[in-house]
């Protein structure tokens, strides 16, 4: 009970913390906020039973990656955007609200056809690091991860391409 | 799950695709390395590796369907149909791309690598029997060909097209992945017969989330066809590209995407894919109206060819749908999806031939109809060759396009589907239309139509036409081929 109740209160955290991203002024505050929504989606996942995963969204998404994006705003010195057009923005906040609202009232619609279960129960071990490992190096998963490291590799040979200087 | 092959077999299954992987990466490597790139070596060795991954394919043909990787990917006919048509449509683009990056002005080693991991991802997705490693192999395709899209950097509409389709791209991946989320939600698995084997012992305990992520997924999988109403990206993408991608994207992302798709509406829904019905019939009839009805109003050759690939899109979705509401029930029109798929490649690889020889020494790329004008009289055997690649697309005897469209329209009606079958034909009509302009262009107005002189590009629709042709005539063996694919993915 009081787990679920957690996920829930985290969830929450996650979602305002997702919203202040997108509309604060300040690329500073959006990233900061966008610190929030990482920790909020770690402790969720510590409430699904997937620890390692939990340890590495703060490793990597919260530590690493956010300070990258700090240094590149503070880098790039991008200032807090002026004042803007308010009638464009409020006819596309009004289609995104309206879309939003729609995915919003099937996700309720769905949810209420759904029959309510207990979850499953977990194999004992589950979420460890063996596990992980096990199901990623020597189990069904060994292609995705892969073919995963193939992705990475095509998105830098593109960045590359369209980065550099002189082709 | 579990076991499964062993590791080394599934290499060994899955040849084709590690070929490509290898191939890309060895070519990534040597474009660092020699600067300036030896441009005929690069051509070569990934036209050898595409050519040799298709031989690769042929040569697994006869192959009972065998799961690889414990399950992740189904190697089978249906699969081996797919990735034959996506490594055809990547051959035929790297014949032409060669003299035509040139005349561009684009000298970039890195364009063949990534054109082997397209074509790898595409393979990945025929193959694909996991919506993880469906969703994966989409990705790599998916970046290779943004940047492919964009790889002439000092051209703004290049640009404009990469981070278009970057940017549309991206966010319908997205949706599609959360498509994903909510099938697992609902079956409990990602992988494909896991998820049928839920259906059919689910009593519907779980359909809103199913449905839902069945929603998701076509709209994923939509923009990927670019099907209507998710098409409005297409021409502009597809004008600023460079030409040899475009051609690319036209039928090898179109192949890859259709046949993901299809696996997963006929291989995992079974029965229930009756359900999307509804959906696909109205996707496919508003695919076929709008894609036909816009292309008539454009005056651009590679915008009309944008709209004819939208209208096209639609034509594979009805050959789906008809599948669909056949149930899993074998038909006699089944083979039509895969057929079909294959004669629009090769016709439309034809034509982005003759596309790409319009773009001349200096590198001018514009595609305006007006410059076929005298083309008949300049350049008969091209003029003639995109006459037949035309006439194919159109629909019309003698060529494989007609025997595509009559199987495409007796399936249809052979399941039931007449009024998708008549709003289908009131847009092939509709084609003709804007088919035929090029032709009246190239034979009856006076005009001086130059072309560059590339030999390669001259091959490219020369084997085309003349495939076209032969199978229009004798369809009987590639029409046996792709019933028996089909039959392969209803199991």
């Amino acid at each position: 009970m009081t787990e679920s109740v957690l996920f829930y209160l985290f969830s929450l955290a996650a979602i305002v913390a997702g919203a202040s991203v997108i509309t604060q002024r300040s690329p500073i505050a959006s990233a900061l906020s966008l610190v929030v929504c990482f920790f909020a989606l770690a402790a969720d996942y510590v409430m699904l039973d997937a620890h390692f995963v939990a340890v590495v969204q703060v490793l990597v998404y919260a530590g690493a990656i956010m300070v990258l994006f700090i240094f590149v705003i503070m880098l790039l010195n991008i200032r807090e955007t002026g004042p803007t057009p308010t009638g464009v923005i409020s006819f596309r906040a009004g289609v995104g609200l309206a879309v939003a609202g729609l995915l919003g009232v099937a996700v309720i619609a769905v949810l209420d056809s759904v029959v309510h279960k207990a979850p499953a129960e977990l194999e004992p071990g589950y979420g460890s690091i063996k596990a992980i490992g096990g199901a990623l190096f020597g189990g069904a998963y060994l292609l995705p991860f892969e073919a995963v490291s193939l992705l990475l590799t095509v998105g830098m040979i593109g960045a590359v391409v369209l980065a550099k200087r002189e082709v | 799950m579990g076991s499964g092959t062993p590791i080394f077999e599934s290499v060994v299954l899955a040849a084709p695709v590690m070929l490509l992987a290898f191939m890309g990466v060895v070519l990534m490597v040597a474009a660092a390395m020699w600067r300036p790139m030896p441009r005929l070596a690069f051509w070569g060795v990934s036209c050898a590796s595409v050519a040799s991954a298709l031989l690769l394919v042929a040569a697994g043909a006869g192959a009972p369907a065998t799961e690889a990787f414990s399950g992740m990917l189904r190697i089978d006919a249906y699969g081996n149909f797919f990735a034959a048509v996506s490594l055809l449509a990547g051959l035929f683009s790297l014949l032409v791309a060669d003299s035509y990056m040139e005349r561009i002005g684009v000298r970039v080693g890195e364009f063949y690598s990534l054109v082997l991991f397209a074509l790898c991802g595409m393979l990945g997705m025929a193959y694909s029997n996991d919506l993880m490693m469906t969703f994966i192999s989409l990705e790599v395709m998916s970046i290779a060909v943004y940047v492919l899209c964009a790889i002439k950097r000092a051209d703004e509409r290049a640009v404009e097209s990469g981070f278009k389709y970057f940017i549309l791209g991206a966010f319908s991946s997205g949706i599609l992945l959360y498509g994903v989320a909510f099938v697992y939600g609902a079956t409990g698995s990602t992988s494909l017969p896991a998820i049928a084997h839920a259906l059919r012992s689910a009593n519907g305990e779980a359909a809103g989330f199913l449905a839902l992520g069945g929603a998701l997924l076509l709209v994923g999988f939509g923009f990927k066809v670019a099907a209507v109403p998710f098409h409005m990206w297409v021409a502009d993408v597809y004008q600023g590209a460079p030409t040899a991608v475009t051609a690319l994207m036209a039928s090898g992302v179109k192949a890859a995407s259709i046949a993901a798709f299809g696996r997963l509406v006929i291989g995992a829904m079974g029965d229930d894919a009756a359900n999307w019905n509804g959906a696909l019939w109205w996707m496919s009839a508003a695919t076929m109206l709008v894609g036909n009805l816009a292309a008539l109003a454009q005056n651009d050759l590679k915008r009309i060819f944008a709209y004819s690939g939208v209208a096209h899109a639609g034509y594979l979705l009805m050959a789906l749908s008809s599948v669909a509401a056949g149930g899993a029930v074998g038909n006699e029109g089944i083979g039509s999806l895969a057929f079909y798929m294959l004669a629009y490649t090769l016709m439309n690889a034809g034509a982005f031939a003759v596309l790409s020889l319009m773009t001349n020494e200096a590198g001018d790329d514009a595609t305006d109809i007006s410059r076929l004008a005298g083309l008949g009289r300049s350049h008969p055997l091209v003029a003639a060759g995109l006459s037949i690649c035309l006439v194919s697309l159109a629909g019309l005897p003698p060529t494989m396009g007609f025997i595509g469209k009559f199987y495409l329209f007796s399936a249809a009606i052979g399941s039931g589907e007449i009024g998708l079958a008549f709003v289908g034909a009131i847009g092939a009509a509709a084609g003709v239309y804007y088919y035929l302009r090029p032709m009246v262009y190239m034979y009856m107005r006076e005009g001086h139509a130059e072309l560059a002189t590339d030999g390669r590009a001259r091959l490219a629709l020369g084997l085309t036409s003349a495939l076209l042709i032969i199978f229009g005539l004798m369809p009987t063996a590639v029409l046996e081929w792709a019933n028996a694919s089909m039959a392969s993915v209803l199991g």
